[in-house]
């Protein structure tokens, strides 16, 4: 080997570095020594299976208290990954807009726009001072936000459309006892596929019951289609300022999902900054579309740049006759 | 284990100084010991698989590969010895004390042992298997698991002059400080050695 490659090696070994300091160094006086050992060992010992055998059984019996500790860390690790936790997780947008009185042009523009297909959407119509106004609400479920905000300028462009407002959807994935004890959100999922209006109610009834919630009263309509529209009311004075509902209606191939999360004051701090009290006034009457609210109705209360709104209303919605007074703190 | 032992010593024997100088330079960044280590499991792998050895001739080129792997899985293994039990007897019989501990006192060997222990590992063992083990290229770029020449060449000018420029460094920084640093890491031996000089000092 050393004769053939010796051209090869010269050719190679233009290396400036010294390897004698390491190429003198002998170490032939010690192989006997290595020699002995070598056929002790061989005459001896074990073969490698047998070693690690060996060598893990010393392991485990010197470290019994540390394996011990180690597999009590496992265990809680394990059993802390699978503790219950909430997540919020965001599963779309609702897009609430209003048009007032009788404009046909401005309900056929918006039903002409390609994003209303994209989503489930419903309109109500209500009397407002007498005057009609349509309610329109859209659920856009995995709609990027600059999808959006296109469909919202498309709306703004329609004549007679007002008050335009977008809400995050946000999902509280968990287990269903801890969904219900830490964000006061209920859920039920129904199957009203062959069930009369009765049997249906009577298990939506049951199972709100179940949830906690006792007020709720279930309308339950038919329209010429033979599409069945399930409407709920709920008191407002048992309406919570936090937390909300998640419905799933089955019935027959049409499932309807209604959900309602409601979070007050953290979502409106910085509404009324900056804003004079008649500003403000006008801003409330608009929230609460109620032409006849009254300016003494509107309380406002200033603490340095802390603004308090305190609202009393006395609505009626031809179910329910409630007194609601709404505060709204700007910190 | 082996059942031709003489075999196996006799084509040892003229391979032994060079395969003990190859495993010590290869730890040079750990202590004797270690390479003593590394040593002692090449032996015992080599007995046993001394049996699968077909062609004789090639025991050198045989006997320093199982030395190369062998310090690989030192390596590999350097941070689970630190869960060996302090009672920890091995299974077999210890090899005898078979290295020289004079090392850093040969100022040369020592800066060719501190620049060994600042290359690379493949680095390290290609260049030592070719100025130590007097391996050709075509050998190591075998011993190596090289598709082609010319990645062992690369990688042995790229040793060289790394080595060197680190030779070079070392000279320089130990012209200016009388006192030498130790390259050997976790040595316990060789971080007590430093502490007692370093109190009779004072």
């Amino acid at each position: 080997m050393k004769q053939s490659n010796l051209s090869q090696k010269s050719k190679e070994n233009s290396s400036d570095i010294n390897f004698d300091p390491i190429k003198k160094e002998n170490y032939d006086g010690t192989f006997p020594r290595a020699e002995r050992w070598l056929r002790s060992v061989n005459t001896n010992s074990l073969n490698n299976k047998e070693r690690n055998f060996n060598f893990m059984k010393k392991y485990f019996a010197a470290n019994k208290l540390k394996l011990a500790y180690s597999f009590l860390i496992l265990a809680f690790l394990v059993a802390a990954c699978n503790y219950p936790v909430t997540q919020h997780e965001s599963i779309g947008d609702v897009l609430s807009w209003e048009v007032t009185g009788n404009n046909s042009d401005a309900i056929e523009n918006i039903e002409s726009i390609d994003l209303l297909k994209t989503g489930d959407y419903t309109s109500n119509i209500k009397e407002v001072n007498g005057k009609p106004v349509w309610y329109y609400n859209l659920v856009l479920k995995d709609l990027s936000p600059e999808k959006i905000a296109e469909f919202k300028s498309q709306l703004q462009n329609i004549a007679g459309v007002i008050n335009i407002n977008s809400v995050p959807i946000n999902e509280t994935v968990t287990r269903p006892v801890y969904s219900a004890a830490l964000n006061e959100i209920f859920k039920i999922n129904i199957n009203a596929t062959n069930k009369g209006d009765e049997e249906l109610r009577a298990e939506i009834t049951e199972q709100l019951k179940k949830a906690g919630v006792e007020n709720m009263q279930i309308e339950l309509e038919t329209n010429t289609k033979g599409n069945r529209r399930i409407k709920f009311f709920r008191p407002l004075t048992e309406q919570p300022s936090n937390g909300g509902f998640d419905v799933t209606i089955t019935d027959g191939n049409t499932i309807n999902h209604l959900k309602e999360i409601r979070k007050t004051q953290e979502e409106h701090a910085d509404r009324f900054k900056g804003k004079s009290d008649a500003e403000i006034k006008q801003m409330v009457k608009e929230d609460f579309n109620e032409a006849a609210l009254t300016d003494d109705q509107i309380e406002i209360i200033r603490d340095g740049e802390s603004v308090k709104v305190k609202v009393k209303v006395n609505k009626s919605n031809g179910h329910f006759n409630d007194k609601l007074d709404i505060e709204t703190e700007n910190k | 284990m082996c059942k031709e032992i003489d075999l196996f010593t006799e084509l040892l024997r003229p391979e032994y100084s060079d395969a003990l100088k190859y495993c010590r330079a290869l730890c040079a960044r750990q202590s004797p010991d270690d390479a003593k280590d590394v040593l002692q499991q090449a032996f015992l792998k080599a007995l046993e698989n001394f049996d699968k050895l077909n062609d004789q001739s090639k025991f050198r080129s045989w006997f320093f590969k199982i030395i190369t792997r062998e310090f690989y899985n030192t390596v590999r293994k350097s941070f689970w010895k630190k869960f060996l039990p302090l009672d920890y007897a091995p299974a077999v019989e210890q090899i005898p004390e078979i290295f020289h501990r004079s090392e850093e006192e040969d100022e040369k060997k020592y800066l060719l042992y501190k620049a060994l222990s600042q290359i690379s590992l493949k680095e390290r063992t290609a260049v030592l298997l070719f100025e130590i083990g007097d391996f050709s290229i075509e050998e190591i770029k075998e011993m190596q698991n090289e598709k082609s020449i010319s990645a062992i060449k690369s990688r042995l000018s790229r040793a060289r002059e790394k080595m060197k420029k680190y030779i070079m460094e070392n000279e320089n920084n130990n012209f200016n400080s009388s006192k030498k640093s130790s390259i050997i890491l976790g040595d316990l031996r060789n971080e007590t050695i430093k502490l007692v000089t370093e109190i009779e000092g004072k």
